[in-house]
């Protein structure tokens, strides 16, 4: 089944002479529980691509279908209940509210729809990223890595239909970043859970089912492999 | 350019808007101070210039019998300029028994004693040679100028000893063994004839405890004359020591009385006085802090929030070596900077300010205040010098923390951007019913001010100082001018004249003749009766009982008898259904005023006097100057009303009005004193009371009173104006301060945490939501300031009427009304703040905000 859908996407940044295409008429579509790598060199357009699909940001001109929703035609509130809804976003920088604990920065998105998600999905993911005994401290009494597992399940808790990643592991070791990694694998395979992510590194993407690379903005190859 | 004085300038540049913001925040308090001491040195000159008008514009003065010696005296280094003077002496114009002025007093005066006593020529001209006279219009109604009058001038004597010039009319009581009283009163003795030549005619300016008018003619030192001569010294330099050293130098001269004019020496701060220095001097004090404090609330907040903009800078010059003195020296540059332009700016702003303020006071002022002294804007730079001391006083204040807090900063703060790091689980903690009641948008916006408790503070304390102020100072001006007010809002006319004729056909003519004025839009003329009678022999309403029992009340009650004319009474009559046939020659047929509003113990009683319903009652007539009985008759009380006739507003408990017309007591009247009360309500009051004063000033045989209600209902009106323009000009500078101080926390606060709500909105936050926060922060704000605002205010308005109630009875009455409008202003404010702040982040790019490195 089709989760996602792009067509003819292109974001170009500042006008005339300044002006930056940093997406190039890029489509594509993703399946339900692909697993997907998206690599390309530095300035390449990959988070611009991925703040356009997770609704964060608007396309200079082309469409998103995310669950055959037309992202982009929703006016700015349905569109913010669109993403706590059906999207997981996942930044390099975690980006935590730092007066919430770990546990409100985790039921969020849920919170926000007034709403509490079901406890055994709770705890079930706090198990799975190791994070239940850190419930009650605040963002900044945690370490980075143990940060981008609280925002890995901030992403999660509303079980979206897509989850988008950007550089998950660029401030983590490799101990911490392999960790990680086979999280996504895990709860990619534990929940069918359709994964995006942005990445540098190699071995990431040769675990992934799919790699899309950019160049320029524009797609240069789109390889699914067969592990 | 030294690095720092480079980096500073640079960040200040950089950061032009909040640059701008702390200027402005400086440019009001220096502004403030400035505005303080511009009107206490304006008023302090109007308060001189007005002592100098009523008293002469001179520091000593000698008096010596010969005149050389005076001379010799004052040929001393401290002496500025002397001016002589000589009485000459008296002659009478007036009987001492009818008129406070018997005499006509001729002063002799050089050129500059005319300055100096500021006499001024109405006609003609100075005198300018010896025998030349200048006198009061009053005086010289019988001579034209150029006529040559002689004056039979006199020394005034007691006993045959001499009355000082300045001295009041003398008398003087002996009681002999037997008990008789002889009176003696003072005499003028050794007249000689003097000729003068009118030259002018000038203002009347005497004094009113002496007990001549003054006319003045040119100095002479050849004069003979009855009293001593007086030399009038300006002193200089005007320092208290040149006071000591005068003293000094003339402390054993024989025959020499010397006078030193402490009433306007006192406000050079020559003489030491403790009564006004220290209410003043107080009072300014009081307000210079409460400025002072409210400022260094702005300023310090001001340079926190821009040096935790330059926290990264400051950490990186730190790891680059910067030394703590030369981070610290960054905030204190920045000052310096600051200041060179903010406080001129301050000081003219403030000066301007007080001159706008003077222009549009000063007619206010002029209509209530009787001098020709005049308002106006006086600057003395010795006060703006202490202002501006003070203003970098309480900007070394507001920056010595922030500039403490530079050196500390080290590369590692910067870096890891403290700021987080700092929250702790309990410091944000929220209690669970917030998230029931208010959701998680009020949770949110809970933990926001948790967080950044110290602005929170700041701002709930300024919202605060400005809510109480506001509310006490309004309550402390409404019940000081409420009771002034009352009192005139009660009155039910604008003219009164009360009349002494001689015959009561003359009176007719003339009441008749004021009736039949253009200007009057009611009138009504009256008589009075006075009478009187017991309450034991009266049937008494409850409360009155009460009062009586209690022993508030004396054994009789006061009946005074208004007689009013015909007409006023038929109206008077129609006003309150009253049956104009009772009222027939001779039936002694009265109305009651039965209403009384009055106060025992500091309690306040309203209510009936006498039973409602018709009697007849005993009364005793008096006299209404002596008081003894003339006479004993009966009233007969056919009616009750709770409507006052003109110049009466309510009876009292002690003392009911009773009304009737002349018919009807024909036979009661005492037609020995002709006494007639006049009330009227005029189309223009000012033209009609010139009116009344030319045509009665031209009658014989009548004495007469006027009482402008309306002209003095104006001029306590303006002088409350007056009051209230600098008091709640006062609070609004004030408040100013304050509203710079919150618009600038909030809107740091706001935009500190940009990113913060990028993240919220990136997980889905709906604009609805979002400003569902914004709008719980800003009534977190409001609740919080009213919360400590109002109990604050309750208690300084019990202050106040404590206080109050030792000389007034005051209603005690919550201002309900300033409490409402302080309620709706601050959250106004907080929310126009509020909204200000956040529109420009609502639109901002999820993207890009989340991008930022604040
Ligand atoms: N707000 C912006 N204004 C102008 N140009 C921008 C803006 N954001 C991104 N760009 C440009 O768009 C292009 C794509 O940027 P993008 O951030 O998507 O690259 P990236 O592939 O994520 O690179 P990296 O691997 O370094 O993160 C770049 O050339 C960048 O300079
Ligand atoms: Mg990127």
């Amino acid at each position: 089944m089709e989760i996602l859908r792009v067509e003819n996407c292109s974001k170009i940044y500042g006008a005339k002479e300044a002006q930056v295409i940093a997406l190039n008429d890029v489509s594509f579509s993703v399946k339900q529980g692909e697993f997907v790598a998206i690599v390309g060199p530095s300035g390449s357009g990959k988070s611009t691509l991925l703040h356009i699909l997770g609704g964060v940001d608007r396309p200079t001109s082309g469409k998103v279908f995310v669950d055959q929703t037309d992202i982009y035609a929703l006016n700015e509130s349905k569109l913010a209940i669109f993403r706590r809804r059906h999207l997981g976003l996942i930044y390099q920088f975690y980006n935590l509210i730092p007066i919430l604990d770990v546990q409100e920065n985790i039921m969020l998105p849920a919170l926000l729809d007034r709403q509490r998600p079901s406890q055994q999905h709770f705890d079930d993911l706090v198990a799975t990223l190791a994070i239940s005994n850190r419930l009650l401290h605040l963002p900044n009494q945690l370490s980075g890595g143990q940060q981008q597992r609280v925002s890995i399940a901030r992403a999660l808790i509303n079980q979206p239909a897509l989850v988008l990643a950007d550089e998950p592991t660029g401030n983590l070791d490799r101990q911490n970043s392999s960790e990680i990694i086979s999280l996504f694998r895990l709860l990619n395979r534990k929940y069918k859970q359709t994964v995006l992510i942005i990445t540098h590194d190699a071995t990431i993407a040769q675990n992934a089912d799919r790699i899309i690379s950019l160049e320029d903005g524009k797609i240069i190859s789109d390889e699914v492999r067969k592990i | 350019m030294n690095i720092i004085k480079k980096f500073t300038l640079a960040s200040m540049k950089n950061n032009r808007r909040w640059t701008l913001v702390t200027a402005i925040g400086i440019i009001i308090s220096v502004a403030m101070l400035s505005a303080i001491a511009t009107l206490t040195s304006s008023f302090l000159s109007y308060i001189i210039e007005n002592e100098k008008i009523g008293n002469g514009d001179w520091h000593v003065r000698l008096q010596h019998p010969d005149q050389n010696e005076l001379k010799m005296k004052v040929d001393q280094p401290f002496v500025d300029t002397a001016s002589w003077q000589q009485v000459l002496g008296f002659v009478q114009v007036n009987d001492p028994d009818q008129s406070s002025k018997p005499y006509l007093q001729v002063t002799a005066l050089d050129s500059p004693g005319f300055i100096q006593q500021y006499i001024r020529v109405i006609k003609g001209r100075f005198p300018l040679a010896k025998g030349e006279i200048v006198m009061t219009e009053e005086q010289a109604k019988a001579y034209k100028i150029g006529d040559q009058i002689t004056l039979n001038l006199s020394l005034r004597t007691l006993n045959g000893e001499v009355v000082p010039a300045e001295f009041g009319y003398m008398r003087t009581q002996d009681i002999a063994s037997d008990g008789t009283i002889t009176e003696t009163v003072e005499i003028l003795e050794q007249a000689v004839d003097y000729r003068f030549t009118l030259v002018g005619i000038i203002e009347d300016s005497s004094k009113t405890y002496i007990p001549a008018i003054n006319a003045y003619t040119f100095y002479d030192s050849s004069l003979a004359a009855h009293y001593d001569p007086i030399v009038s010294i300006k002193l200089t330099p005007l320092r208290q020591s040149t006071l000591i050293e005068m003293k000094e130098v003339y402390k054993n001269s024989e025959n020499m009385s010397m006078t030193v004019n402490s009433s306007l020496l006192r406000y050079y701060g020559m003489i030491d006085n403790q009564e006004i220095s220290t209410a003043l001097a107080g009072l300014i004090a009081i307000i210079v802090m409460i400025v002072m404090v409210a400022s260094i609330a702005l300023i310090y907040n001001s340079f926190s929030i821009s040096l935790s903009q330059r926290t990264r800078q400051l950490g990186m010059l730190s790891s680059l070596g910067a030394t703590k003195a030369q981070k610290r020296s960054n905030v204190f540059l920045e000052a310096f900077y600051l200041s060179m332009f903010a406080i001129p700016v301050g000081i003219l702003f403030g000066i301007i300010g007080i001159s706008l303020t003077l222009t549009f006071v000063e007619p206010l002022f002029r209509s209530f205040v009787t001098t020709s002294a005049t308002l106006k804007l006086v600057v003395w730079w010795q006060l703006i010098f202490a202002a501006t001391g003070i203003s970098i006083i309480t900007i070394a204040l507001s920056v010595w923390i922030p500039a403490l807090r530079a050196s500390h900063i080290s590369i590692m703060d910067s870096l890891m951007q403290r700021k987080d790091i700092k929250i702790s689980a309990r410091s944000i903690k929220t209690p669970r019913w917030i998230r029931w009641i208010f959701g998680l948008e009020g949770d949110l916006a809970l933990k926001n001010l948790k967080r950044s408790k110290k602005r929170f503070r700041s701002t709930v304390i300024s919202l605060t100082v400005s809510i109480v102020l506001f509310i006490s100072v309004s309550y402390f001006m409404s019940s000081l001018f409420g009771l002034a007010k009352v009192e005139y809002e009660n009155t039910n006319y604008d003219l009164y004249v009360q009349l002494l004729d001689s015959t009561a056909e003359s009176a007719t003519t003339r009441i008749d003749r004021l009736r039949n004025s253009d200007y009057v839009n009611k009138f009504q003329s009256s008589r009075i009766i006075s009478a009187r009678s017991y309450y034991e022999e009266l049937p008494i309403a409850p409360i009155t009982q009460q009062l009586y029992n209690e022993g508030f009340l004396a054994k009789s009650l006061q009946l005074p008898i208004i007689v009013i004319d015909d007409i006023s009474f038929n109206s008077f009559l129609e006003q309150i259904n009253g049956n104009p046939s009772m009222f027939t020659k001779d039936s002694n047929n009265v109305i009651a005023l039965n209403i009384a509003k009055d106060s025992y113990n500091n309690k306040r009683y309203t209510g009936k006097v006498l039973d409602e319903n018709p009697f007849t009652v005993n009364v005793e007539l008096t006299h209404s100057e002596s008081g003894e009985i003339t006479k004993n008759t009966k009233l007969n009380i056919v009616s009750f009303t709770d409507k006052a006739p003109m110049g009466y507003s309510a009876s009292m408990f002690f003392r009911v009005v009773l009304i009737t017309n002349q018919e009807s007591v024909a036979s009661l009247m005492d037609n020995e004193i002709l006494r007639y009360d006049i009330y009227m309500e005029s189309k223009n009051d000012q033209l009609h009371e010139v009116e009344i004063r030319e045509y009665l000033n031209e009658s014989d045989g009548v004495r007469f009173f006027i009482n402008n209600m309306k002209s003095e209902y104006r001029n306590i009106s303006n002088t409350i104006l007056v009051m209230e323009v600098f008091v709640y000009g006062f609070i609004i500078l004030i408040s100013l301060i304050s509203v710079m101080n919150i618009i600038n926390t909030i809107t740091t606060n706001v935009q500190l945490r940009r990113k913060e709500f990028a993240m919220l909105r990136s997980v889905g936050m709906t604009p609805q939501s979002f400003d569902k926060m914004v709008r719980f922060e800003s009534v977190f704000y409001g609740l919080s300031s009213l919360m400590f605002g109002f109990p604050i205010s309750l208690l300084i308005i019990a202050l106040i009427n404590q206080t109050m109630s030792d000389g007034f009875i005051v209603d005690v009455q919550i201002p309900y009304g300033s409490f409402v409008f302080v309620t709706l202003l601050i959250f106004t404010l907080v929310f126009i703040t509020m909204s200000y702040s956040v529109a420009r982040i609502r639109s901002d790019n999820i993207v890009d905000a989340l991008k930022m490195d604040i």
